[in-house]
Protein backbone atom coordinates (compact mmCIF):
# COMPACT_ATOMS: atom_id res chain seq x y z
CA UNK A 1 0.00 0.00 0.00
CA UNK A 2 3.10 2.59 0.63
CA UNK A 3 4.74 1.21 -1.75
CA UNK A 4 1.23 2.27 -3.94
CA UNK A 5 1.33 5.92 -2.44
CA UNK A 6 4.68 6.50 -3.18
CA UNK A 7 4.34 5.75 -7.01
CA UNK A 8 0.94 8.18 -7.03
CA UNK A 9 3.01 10.55 -5.51
CA UNK A 10 5.89 10.43 -7.59
CA UNK A 11 3.50 10.19 -10.39
CA UNK A 12 1.97 13.45 -8.91
CA UNK A 13 5.19 15.36 -9.19
CA UNK A 14 6.46 14.37 -12.65
CA UNK A 15 2.92 15.45 -14.14
CA UNK A 16 3.29 18.54 -12.16
CA UNK A 17 6.29 19.44 -13.80
CA UNK A 18 5.08 18.45 -17.19
CA UNK A 19 1.89 20.34 -16.96
CA UNK A 20 3.98 23.04 -16.03
CA UNK A 21 5.82 22.93 -19.26
CA UNK A 22 2.42 23.22 -21.17
CA UNK A 23 1.12 25.74 -18.81
CA UNK A 24 -1.72 26.26 -21.39
CA UNK A 25 -3.18 22.80 -21.41
CA UNK A 26 -3.58 22.46 -17.90
CA UNK A 27 -5.87 26.07 -18.07
CA UNK A 28 -7.33 24.15 -21.00
CA UNK A 29 -8.60 21.07 -19.00
CA UNK A 30 -9.67 23.21 -16.06
CA UNK A 31 -12.24 25.25 -19.08
CA UNK A 32 -13.20 22.57 -20.64
CA UNK A 33 -14.71 20.89 -17.80
CA UNK A 34 -15.50 23.62 -15.67
CA UNK A 35 -18.28 24.26 -18.98
CA UNK A 36 -19.01 20.97 -19.39
CA UNK A 37 -20.93 21.56 -15.55
CA UNK A 38 -21.78 24.79 -15.80
CA UNK A 39 -23.61 23.49 -19.22
CA UNK A 40 -25.69 20.67 -17.01
CA UNK A 41 -25.76 23.29 -14.15
CA UNK A 42 -27.91 25.38 -16.61
CA UNK A 43 -30.05 22.81 -18.36
CA UNK A 44 -31.18 21.96 -14.45
CA UNK A 45 -31.96 25.35 -13.78
CA UNK A 46 -33.77 25.93 -17.06
CA UNK A 47 -35.83 22.94 -16.18
CA UNK A 48 -36.25 23.93 -12.70
CA UNK A 49 -37.42 27.36 -14.33
CA UNK A 50 -40.47 25.80 -15.36
CA UNK A 51 -41.30 22.90 -12.21
CA UNK A 52 -41.13 22.71 -9.39
CA UNK A 53 -39.93 18.99 -8.35
CA UNK A 54 -39.26 15.53 -10.32
CA UNK A 55 -40.20 12.61 -8.53
CA UNK A 56 -39.94 14.56 -4.88
CA UNK A 57 -36.61 16.04 -5.86
CA UNK A 58 -36.77 19.90 -5.63
CA UNK A 59 -33.90 22.33 -7.32
CA UNK A 60 -31.51 22.13 -4.38
CA UNK A 61 -31.76 18.13 -4.48
CA UNK A 62 -30.62 18.52 -7.56
CA UNK A 63 -27.87 20.73 -7.28
CA UNK A 64 -26.94 18.88 -4.30
CA UNK A 65 -26.69 15.85 -7.14
CA UNK A 66 -24.81 17.87 -9.74
CA UNK A 67 -22.19 19.19 -7.33
CA UNK A 68 -21.90 15.21 -6.12
CA UNK A 69 -21.54 13.93 -9.57
CA UNK A 70 -19.08 17.08 -10.14
CA UNK A 71 -16.80 15.88 -7.71
CA UNK A 72 -17.07 12.56 -8.40
CA UNK A 73 -16.12 12.97 -11.86
CA UNK A 74 -13.33 15.96 -11.30
CA UNK A 75 -11.60 13.00 -9.24
CA UNK A 76 -11.85 10.50 -12.53
CA UNK A 77 -11.24 12.78 -14.85
CA UNK A 78 -7.72 13.78 -12.47
CA UNK A 79 -6.63 10.64 -11.78
CA UNK A 80 -7.28 7.73 -14.01
CA UNK A 81 -9.69 8.82 -16.58
CA UNK A 82 -6.91 9.77 -19.08
CA UNK A 83 -4.56 6.52 -18.44
CA UNK A 84 -7.36 4.38 -18.59
CA UNK A 85 -9.19 5.10 -21.36
CA UNK A 86 -5.95 4.37 -23.80
CA UNK A 87 -6.20 0.53 -22.74
CA UNK A 88 -7.55 -0.71 -25.45
CA UNK A 89 -4.84 0.95 -27.51
CA UNK A 90 -2.09 -1.10 -25.14
CA UNK A 91 -3.64 -4.24 -26.06
CA UNK A 92 -3.88 -3.76 -29.56
CA UNK A 93 -0.40 -2.52 -30.03
CA UNK A 94 1.32 -4.88 -27.29
CA UNK A 95 2.27 -1.81 -25.02
CA UNK A 96 0.49 -3.45 -22.36
CA UNK A 97 3.80 -5.99 -21.72
CA UNK A 98 5.69 -2.75 -20.76
CA UNK A 99 3.51 -2.18 -17.98
CA UNK A 100 3.43 -6.38 -16.98
CA UNK A 101 6.77 -6.38 -16.76
CA UNK A 102 7.12 -3.70 -13.82
CA UNK A 103 6.76 -4.94 -10.50
CA UNK A 104 3.76 -2.91 -9.78
CA UNK A 105 -0.07 -3.57 -10.39
CA UNK A 106 -0.44 -2.87 -14.44
CA UNK A 107 -4.01 -1.75 -13.73
CA UNK A 108 -2.88 0.26 -11.10
CA UNK A 109 0.15 1.72 -13.08
CA UNK A 110 -2.11 2.91 -16.32
CA UNK A 111 -4.53 4.55 -14.35
CA UNK A 112 -2.36 7.10 -12.71
CA UNK A 113 0.49 7.48 -15.62
CA UNK A 114 -1.86 10.29 -17.07
CA UNK A 115 -2.88 11.85 -14.13
CA UNK A 116 -4.38 15.48 -15.22
CA UNK A 117 -3.80 18.40 -12.72
CA UNK A 118 -5.93 20.76 -14.57
CA UNK A 119 -8.96 19.22 -14.00
CA UNK A 120 -8.74 19.48 -10.18
CA UNK A 121 -9.55 23.21 -9.74
CA UNK A 122 -13.18 22.16 -10.53
CA UNK A 123 -13.47 20.41 -6.87
CA UNK A 124 -14.03 23.85 -6.09
CA UNK A 125 -16.98 24.72 -8.00
CA UNK A 126 -18.49 21.43 -7.39
CA UNK A 127 -18.17 21.77 -3.39
CA UNK A 128 -19.11 25.06 -3.36
CA UNK A 129 -22.57 23.91 -5.42
CA UNK A 130 -22.87 21.08 -2.41
CA UNK A 131 -21.91 23.58 0.44
CA UNK A 132 -24.72 26.08 -1.04
CA UNK A 133 -27.76 23.20 -2.01
CA UNK A 134 -26.74 21.62 1.76
CA UNK A 135 -27.55 24.74 3.31
CA UNK A 136 -30.35 25.42 1.36
CA UNK A 137 -31.48 22.08 2.04
CA UNK A 138 -30.81 22.33 6.29
CA UNK A 139 -28.78 19.56 6.32
CA UNK A 140 -27.16 19.26 9.63
CA UNK A 141 -23.35 19.56 9.43
CA UNK A 142 -22.30 16.49 11.60
CA UNK A 143 -19.29 14.99 11.61
CA UNK A 144 -20.90 11.64 11.22
CA UNK A 145 -22.48 13.27 7.96
CA UNK A 146 -19.37 14.92 6.31
CA UNK A 147 -17.18 11.35 6.73
CA UNK A 148 -20.25 9.43 5.77
CA UNK A 149 -20.33 11.55 2.67
CA UNK A 150 -16.61 11.64 1.74
CA UNK A 151 -17.04 7.85 2.36
CA UNK A 152 -19.56 7.70 -0.31
CA UNK A 153 -17.22 9.88 -2.40
CA UNK A 154 -14.58 7.33 -2.05
CA UNK A 155 -16.67 4.33 -2.82
CA UNK A 156 -18.07 5.71 -6.07
CA UNK A 157 -14.54 6.80 -7.31
CA UNK A 158 -13.93 3.44 -7.15
CA UNK A 159 -17.24 2.20 -8.97
CA UNK A 160 -16.89 4.59 -11.51
CA UNK A 161 -13.42 3.11 -12.13
CA UNK A 162 -14.23 -0.17 -12.17
CA UNK A 163 -17.24 0.79 -14.26
CA UNK A 164 -14.74 2.36 -17.28
CA UNK A 165 -12.74 -0.16 -17.07
CA UNK A 166 -14.55 -3.35 -17.39
CA UNK A 167 -15.92 -2.54 -21.54
CA UNK A 168 -11.74 -2.13 -21.88
CA UNK A 169 -10.64 -4.90 -20.65
CA UNK A 170 -13.00 -6.60 -23.28
CA UNK A 171 -9.97 -5.37 -25.55
CA UNK A 172 -8.61 -8.52 -24.75
CA UNK A 173 -11.40 -10.56 -26.88
CA UNK A 174 -12.54 -8.09 -29.54
CA UNK A 175 -10.78 -5.80 -31.95
CA UNK A 176 -13.08 -2.74 -32.27
CA UNK A 177 -14.86 -1.31 -29.20
CA UNK A 178 -15.94 2.22 -30.66
CA UNK A 179 -19.24 1.12 -29.55
CA UNK A 180 -18.80 0.13 -26.19
CA UNK A 181 -16.77 3.42 -25.98
CA UNK A 182 -19.76 5.29 -26.97
CA UNK A 183 -21.90 3.18 -24.71
CA UNK A 184 -19.70 3.58 -21.51
CA UNK A 185 -19.59 8.33 -22.85
CA UNK A 186 -23.34 7.52 -22.83
CA UNK A 187 -23.72 5.86 -19.52
CA UNK A 188 -22.02 8.48 -17.39
CA UNK A 189 -24.02 11.03 -19.23
CA UNK A 190 -26.78 8.73 -17.83
CA UNK A 191 -25.47 9.13 -14.04
CA UNK A 192 -24.76 12.85 -14.82
CA UNK A 193 -28.38 13.93 -16.06
CA UNK A 194 -30.45 11.43 -14.28
CA UNK A 195 -30.93 10.96 -10.67
CA UNK A 196 -31.33 7.52 -9.09
CA UNK A 197 -35.01 8.78 -7.69
CA UNK A 198 -36.46 8.68 -10.96
CA UNK A 199 -36.07 4.71 -11.99
CA UNK A 200 -39.03 2.91 -11.31
CA UNK A 201 -39.15 -1.00 -11.68
CA UNK A 202 -36.99 -3.06 -13.83
CA UNK A 203 -34.67 0.47 -14.97
CA UNK A 204 -33.89 0.46 -11.15
CA UNK A 205 -32.51 -3.25 -11.20
CA UNK A 206 -30.71 -2.35 -14.34
CA UNK A 207 -29.23 1.14 -13.29
CA UNK A 208 -28.89 0.00 -9.82
CA UNK A 209 -27.17 -3.35 -9.74
CA UNK A 210 -26.31 -4.54 -13.59
CA UNK A 211 -25.32 -0.69 -14.82
CA UNK A 212 -24.99 1.43 -11.17
CA UNK A 213 -24.75 4.29 -12.57
CA UNK A 214 -27.48 5.00 -10.65
CA UNK A 215 -26.26 4.97 -7.40
CA UNK A 216 -23.23 7.04 -8.18
CA UNK A 217 -24.22 10.19 -7.56
CA UNK A 218 -27.67 9.65 -5.96
CA UNK A 219 -26.77 7.65 -2.63
CA UNK A 220 -24.39 10.58 -1.50
CA UNK A 221 -26.77 13.27 -2.06
CA UNK A 222 -29.40 10.87 -0.31
CA UNK A 223 -27.38 10.11 2.85
CA UNK A 224 -26.10 14.11 3.08
CA UNK A 225 -30.16 14.98 2.82
CA UNK A 226 -31.27 12.15 5.69
CA UNK A 227 -33.25 9.87 3.43
CA UNK A 228 -30.80 7.32 2.71
CA UNK A 229 -32.52 3.86 3.82
CA UNK A 230 -30.27 1.52 4.90
CA UNK A 231 -30.89 -1.37 2.57
CA UNK A 232 -29.26 1.07 0.23
CA UNK A 233 -26.38 1.24 1.76
CA UNK A 234 -25.44 -2.71 2.02
CA UNK A 235 -26.54 -2.28 -1.77
CA UNK A 236 -24.21 0.00 -2.29
CA UNK A 237 -21.17 -1.80 -0.99
CA UNK A 238 -22.24 -4.85 -2.28
CA UNK A 239 -22.16 -3.52 -5.91
CA UNK A 240 -19.02 -1.91 -5.82
CA UNK A 241 -17.72 -5.05 -4.40
CA UNK A 242 -19.14 -7.36 -7.06
CA UNK A 243 -17.79 -4.73 -10.14
CA UNK A 244 -14.07 -5.47 -8.22
CA UNK A 245 -14.77 -8.85 -7.97
CA UNK A 246 -15.63 -8.94 -11.93
CA UNK A 247 -12.82 -6.73 -13.28
CA UNK A 248 -10.20 -9.18 -11.42
CA UNK A 249 -12.07 -11.81 -12.83
CA UNK A 250 -11.86 -10.27 -16.68
CA UNK A 251 -8.11 -9.13 -15.84
CA UNK A 252 -7.04 -12.63 -15.59
CA UNK A 253 -8.81 -14.27 -18.14
CA UNK A 254 -7.84 -11.53 -20.24
CA UNK A 255 -4.32 -11.97 -19.49
CA UNK A 256 -4.10 -15.56 -19.86
CA UNK A 257 -4.80 -15.23 -23.25
CA UNK A 258 -2.97 -11.93 -24.08
CA UNK A 259 -0.48 -12.73 -26.38
CA UNK A 260 1.47 -9.27 -27.17
CA UNK A 261 0.72 -7.04 -30.72
CA UNK A 262 -0.80 -10.20 -32.17
CA UNK A 263 -3.81 -10.26 -29.68
CA UNK B 1 -14.80 15.94 -60.21
CA UNK B 2 -14.49 12.38 -60.61
CA UNK B 3 -11.62 12.17 -58.01
CA UNK B 4 -14.06 13.46 -55.61
CA UNK B 5 -16.00 11.10 -56.53
CA UNK B 6 -13.66 8.10 -56.26
CA UNK B 7 -12.72 9.74 -52.85
CA UNK B 8 -16.48 9.02 -52.04
CA UNK B 9 -16.48 5.50 -52.82
CA UNK B 10 -12.89 4.70 -51.51
CA UNK B 11 -14.40 6.23 -47.87
CA UNK B 12 -17.58 4.16 -48.03
CA UNK B 13 -15.84 1.13 -48.52
CA UNK B 14 -13.53 1.40 -45.30
CA UNK B 15 -16.42 2.34 -43.22
CA UNK B 16 -18.06 -1.19 -44.53
CA UNK B 17 -15.49 -3.12 -43.14
CA UNK B 18 -16.43 -2.70 -39.61
CA UNK B 19 -20.15 -2.73 -39.84
CA UNK B 20 -20.96 -4.26 -36.74
CA UNK B 21 -19.32 -0.96 -34.82
CA UNK B 22 -21.07 1.33 -36.67
CA UNK B 23 -24.33 -0.72 -36.18
CA UNK B 24 -23.28 -1.31 -32.16
CA UNK B 25 -22.74 3.09 -32.15
CA UNK B 26 -26.32 3.55 -33.89
CA UNK B 27 -27.47 1.28 -31.42
CA UNK B 28 -27.20 3.89 -28.85
CA UNK B 29 -29.80 5.98 -30.22
CA UNK B 30 -32.19 3.52 -28.20
CA UNK B 31 -30.54 4.38 -25.46
CA UNK B 32 -30.86 8.43 -25.93
CA UNK B 33 -34.35 8.05 -26.17
CA UNK B 34 -34.36 5.45 -23.53
CA UNK B 35 -32.69 8.21 -21.23
CA UNK B 36 -35.38 11.39 -22.26
CA UNK B 37 -38.66 9.17 -22.44
CA UNK B 38 -37.37 8.30 -18.04
CA UNK B 39 -36.37 11.42 -17.35
CA UNK B 40 -39.03 13.94 -19.37
CA UNK B 41 -41.49 11.26 -17.95
CA UNK B 42 -40.36 12.02 -14.49
CA UNK B 43 -40.51 15.62 -15.45
CA UNK B 44 -44.04 15.57 -16.64
CA UNK B 45 -45.22 13.51 -14.05
CA UNK B 46 -47.88 17.00 -12.96
CA UNK B 47 -48.06 18.73 -15.80
CA UNK B 48 -49.36 17.84 -19.81
CA UNK B 49 -47.47 20.63 -21.29
CA UNK B 50 -43.70 22.59 -20.74
CA UNK B 51 -43.47 25.39 -23.21
CA UNK B 52 -45.51 24.51 -25.58
CA UNK B 53 -44.88 20.86 -25.44
CA UNK B 54 -46.29 17.73 -24.52
CA UNK B 55 -44.18 14.44 -23.25
CA UNK B 56 -44.91 13.15 -27.07
CA UNK B 57 -43.27 16.09 -28.46
CA UNK B 58 -40.68 16.42 -26.60
CA UNK B 59 -39.61 12.53 -26.92
CA UNK B 60 -39.78 13.11 -30.93
CA UNK B 61 -37.92 15.67 -30.47
CA UNK B 62 -35.02 14.36 -28.38
CA UNK B 63 -35.24 11.50 -31.40
CA UNK B 64 -34.98 13.72 -34.45
CA UNK B 65 -32.26 15.29 -32.89
CA UNK B 66 -30.08 12.27 -31.85
CA UNK B 67 -30.85 10.97 -35.84
CA UNK B 68 -29.54 14.06 -36.70
CA UNK B 69 -26.44 14.48 -34.63
CA UNK B 70 -25.33 11.22 -35.53
CA UNK B 71 -25.12 11.83 -39.25
CA UNK B 72 -22.48 14.87 -38.93
CA UNK B 73 -19.30 12.98 -38.94
CA UNK B 74 -16.61 15.74 -39.61
CA UNK B 75 -15.04 15.93 -36.48
CA UNK B 76 -13.48 12.76 -36.64
CA UNK B 77 -11.95 13.43 -39.50
CA UNK B 78 -10.95 17.10 -38.89
CA UNK B 79 -9.30 15.53 -35.76
CA UNK B 80 -7.07 12.98 -37.87
CA UNK B 81 -5.70 16.10 -39.57
CA UNK B 82 -5.12 18.14 -36.78
CA UNK B 83 -3.02 15.40 -35.55
CA UNK B 84 -1.37 15.14 -39.13
CA UNK B 85 -0.29 18.67 -39.21
CA UNK B 86 0.68 18.75 -35.73
CA UNK B 87 3.55 15.83 -36.90
CA UNK B 88 4.45 17.58 -40.42
CA UNK B 89 2.34 15.00 -42.11
CA UNK B 90 -0.32 17.26 -44.13
CA UNK B 91 1.79 17.29 -47.27
CA UNK B 92 0.30 14.66 -48.76
CA UNK B 93 -2.74 16.72 -48.89
CA UNK B 94 -0.94 19.67 -50.56
CA UNK B 95 0.40 17.44 -53.13
CA UNK B 96 -2.55 15.62 -53.69
CA UNK B 97 -3.96 17.38 -57.25
CA UNK B 98 -7.31 18.38 -55.34
CA UNK B 99 -8.01 21.34 -52.96
CA UNK B 100 -7.85 20.08 -49.14
CA UNK B 101 -10.75 21.58 -48.27
CA UNK B 102 -12.88 20.11 -50.74
CA UNK B 103 -11.47 17.03 -50.30
CA UNK B 104 -12.48 17.29 -46.10
CA UNK B 105 -15.76 18.02 -47.54
CA UNK B 106 -16.10 15.04 -49.87
CA UNK B 107 -15.22 12.55 -46.94
CA UNK B 108 -16.96 14.23 -44.49
CA UNK B 109 -20.35 14.15 -46.52
CA UNK B 110 -19.06 10.52 -47.56
CA UNK B 111 -19.03 9.16 -44.03
CA UNK B 112 -22.62 11.17 -43.17
CA UNK B 113 -24.11 10.02 -46.31
CA UNK B 114 -22.70 5.96 -44.47
CA UNK B 115 -24.34 7.17 -41.25
CA UNK B 116 -27.53 8.68 -42.26
CA UNK B 117 -28.78 4.65 -44.06
CA UNK B 118 -27.14 3.18 -40.69
CA UNK B 119 -29.20 6.06 -38.43
CA UNK B 120 -32.41 5.66 -40.83
CA UNK B 121 -32.75 2.19 -39.91
CA UNK B 122 -32.45 2.72 -36.35
CA UNK B 123 -35.06 5.55 -36.79
CA UNK B 124 -37.60 3.34 -38.33
CA UNK B 125 -37.32 0.86 -35.70
CA UNK B 126 -37.70 3.21 -32.33
CA UNK B 127 -40.48 4.83 -34.20
CA UNK B 128 -41.96 2.12 -34.59
CA UNK B 129 -40.73 0.98 -31.03
CA UNK B 130 -42.04 4.10 -28.86
CA UNK B 131 -44.83 5.12 -31.28
CA UNK B 132 -47.21 6.30 -28.72
CA UNK B 133 -44.40 9.20 -28.02
CA UNK B 134 -44.26 9.72 -31.51
CA UNK B 135 -46.09 12.68 -33.26
CA UNK B 136 -46.86 13.33 -36.74
CA UNK B 137 -45.06 16.46 -39.03
CA UNK B 138 -47.26 19.60 -38.55
CA UNK B 139 -46.77 19.75 -42.67
CA UNK B 140 -44.84 18.28 -44.91
CA UNK B 141 -43.76 21.63 -46.52
CA UNK B 142 -42.40 22.87 -42.74
CA UNK B 143 -40.08 19.41 -43.02
CA UNK B 144 -38.88 20.13 -46.17
CA UNK B 145 -37.97 23.58 -45.20
CA UNK B 146 -36.59 21.75 -41.99
CA UNK B 147 -34.08 19.18 -44.59
CA UNK B 148 -32.70 22.61 -46.00
CA UNK B 149 -31.81 24.25 -43.45
CA UNK B 150 -30.55 20.51 -41.87
CA UNK B 151 -27.98 20.40 -45.02
CA UNK B 152 -27.25 24.05 -44.55
CA UNK B 153 -26.26 23.57 -40.53
CA UNK B 154 -24.52 20.37 -41.17
CA UNK B 155 -22.45 21.92 -44.09
CA UNK B 156 -21.61 24.68 -41.73
CA UNK B 157 -20.45 22.30 -39.35
CA UNK B 158 -18.22 20.91 -41.33
CA UNK B 159 -16.45 24.00 -42.43
CA UNK B 160 -16.41 25.05 -38.70
CA UNK B 161 -14.25 21.77 -38.09
CA UNK B 162 -12.02 22.31 -41.19
CA UNK B 163 -11.60 25.92 -39.53
CA UNK B 164 -10.33 24.56 -36.19
CA UNK B 165 -8.48 22.17 -37.91
CA UNK B 166 -6.06 24.19 -39.85
CA UNK B 167 -5.62 26.46 -36.34
CA UNK B 168 -3.31 23.40 -35.79
CA UNK B 169 -0.72 25.20 -38.06
CA UNK B 170 -0.69 27.86 -35.13
CA UNK B 171 -1.66 25.95 -32.12
CA UNK B 172 0.44 22.35 -30.88
CA UNK B 173 -2.48 20.63 -29.52
CA UNK B 174 -6.47 21.60 -30.49
CA UNK B 175 -7.89 18.61 -29.32
CA UNK B 176 -9.05 20.24 -26.37
CA UNK B 177 -10.46 22.63 -28.80
CA UNK B 178 -12.61 19.93 -30.56
CA UNK B 179 -13.87 18.90 -26.94
CA UNK B 180 -14.35 22.16 -25.81
CA UNK B 181 -16.35 23.28 -29.25
CA UNK B 182 -18.63 19.67 -29.03
CA UNK B 183 -19.60 20.88 -25.24
CA UNK B 184 -20.77 24.24 -26.04
CA UNK B 185 -22.12 22.77 -29.39
CA UNK B 186 -24.26 20.42 -27.72
CA UNK B 187 -26.00 23.09 -25.58
CA UNK B 188 -26.37 25.74 -28.46
CA UNK B 189 -27.48 23.12 -31.23
CA UNK B 190 -30.30 22.06 -28.86
CA UNK B 191 -29.41 18.90 -28.30
CA UNK B 192 -29.22 18.94 -24.62
CA UNK B 193 -32.66 21.04 -24.10
CA UNK B 194 -34.92 22.56 -26.51
CA UNK B 195 -33.40 26.10 -27.39
CA UNK B 196 -37.32 27.79 -26.41
CA UNK B 197 -36.37 26.33 -22.99
CA UNK B 198 -34.47 29.36 -22.22
CA UNK B 199 -35.27 32.71 -21.97
CA UNK B 200 -36.32 34.36 -24.96
CA UNK B 201 -34.45 37.38 -25.00
CA UNK B 202 -31.62 34.63 -24.95
CA UNK B 203 -33.43 32.73 -28.20
CA UNK B 204 -34.20 35.82 -30.20
CA UNK B 205 -30.29 36.34 -29.66
CA UNK B 206 -29.22 32.74 -30.83
CA UNK B 207 -31.37 33.05 -33.86
CA UNK B 208 -28.55 35.42 -35.72
CA UNK B 209 -26.12 32.81 -35.05
CA UNK B 210 -25.75 29.47 -37.19
CA UNK B 211 -26.04 26.75 -34.67
CA UNK B 212 -29.61 27.87 -33.91
CA UNK B 213 -30.43 26.74 -37.37
CA UNK B 214 -28.22 23.04 -37.60
CA UNK B 215 -30.45 20.95 -35.07
CA UNK B 216 -33.31 23.35 -33.40
CA UNK B 217 -34.86 24.97 -35.39
CA UNK B 218 -35.29 22.07 -38.29
CA UNK B 219 -36.79 19.73 -35.63
CA UNK B 220 -39.22 23.09 -34.59
CA UNK B 221 -40.17 23.21 -38.26
CA UNK B 222 -40.94 19.51 -38.13
CA UNK B 223 -43.53 19.70 -34.47
CA UNK B 224 -45.03 23.25 -34.95
CA UNK B 225 -44.85 23.67 -38.81
CA UNK B 226 -43.95 27.59 -37.81
CA UNK B 227 -42.48 28.71 -40.90
CA UNK B 228 -42.88 32.72 -40.07
CA UNK B 229 -39.01 33.23 -39.77
CA UNK B 230 -38.11 31.06 -42.96
CA UNK B 231 -36.40 34.31 -44.69
CA UNK B 232 -34.10 35.40 -41.46
CA UNK B 233 -33.26 31.52 -40.74
CA UNK B 234 -32.47 31.59 -44.43
CA UNK B 235 -30.02 34.51 -44.55
CA UNK B 236 -28.83 33.68 -41.71
CA UNK B 237 -27.65 29.97 -42.64
CA UNK B 238 -26.45 31.05 -46.08
CA UNK B 239 -24.45 34.01 -44.75
CA UNK B 240 -22.27 32.16 -42.10
CA UNK B 241 -21.87 29.48 -45.12
CA UNK B 242 -20.14 31.85 -47.49
CA UNK B 243 -18.71 33.59 -44.50
CA UNK B 244 -17.02 30.92 -43.33
CA UNK B 245 -15.66 29.53 -46.51
CA UNK B 246 -14.27 32.97 -47.16
CA UNK B 247 -12.45 33.01 -44.01
CA UNK B 248 -10.86 29.31 -44.30
CA UNK B 249 -9.64 30.68 -47.66
CA UNK B 250 -8.24 33.37 -46.25
CA UNK B 251 -6.54 32.11 -43.69
CA UNK B 252 -5.31 28.84 -45.40
CA UNK B 253 -3.74 31.05 -47.73
CA UNK B 254 -2.16 33.07 -45.32
CA UNK B 255 -0.33 30.00 -42.95
CA UNK B 256 0.67 27.63 -45.86
CA UNK B 257 3.27 29.61 -46.93
CA UNK B 258 4.51 29.20 -43.45
CA UNK B 259 4.21 25.67 -43.22
CA UNK B 260 6.98 23.23 -43.07
CA UNK B 261 6.11 19.60 -43.14
CA UNK B 262 8.23 16.72 -43.61
CA UNK B 263 9.99 16.41 -46.50
CA UNK B 264 9.51 20.02 -47.29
Amino acid sequence: MIRLLDLLWTSLKLRISRDLIYGMQFWVAFCTDFILFFIQVLVFYTIFSHVTDINGWGKYQFSFFIGTFMILDTLKMVFYFFGTISFPNYIRTGELDVYLTKPINPLFLIAIQKINLGGVLNLVPGFLIVIYSAIELKVQFTLGTILGYFFFLTLFSFLLYFLMLAPRLLAFWFVKLDFLMELDHQLNDLAFKVPGVVYQGVSKIIFYILLPFGLVATIPTQFATSVLEGKYWLLSIAVVVSYALLIMIMWKRGIKQYSSASS
Amino acid sequence: MDKYIEISKITIKSLLIYKADVIGTALMSFFKVFIAIILWSAVYQFQTTLVGYTLPMLITYYIIIDFLQKIDQSQEFASQIAEEIRKGEFSKYIVKPMNPLFYFITVSISKSFYRFFIGFAMLLIILVGVQKYVVAPASMEAVLWGILFFLLGSFFLILFNYFITILSFYFIEVSSLFVLKSILLSFLVGELIPLSFLPNAIVEVFRFFPFYYVLYYPVELYLSGDMSHLSTALIVSLSWNIGFFILIQIVYQKIIKNYAGVGI
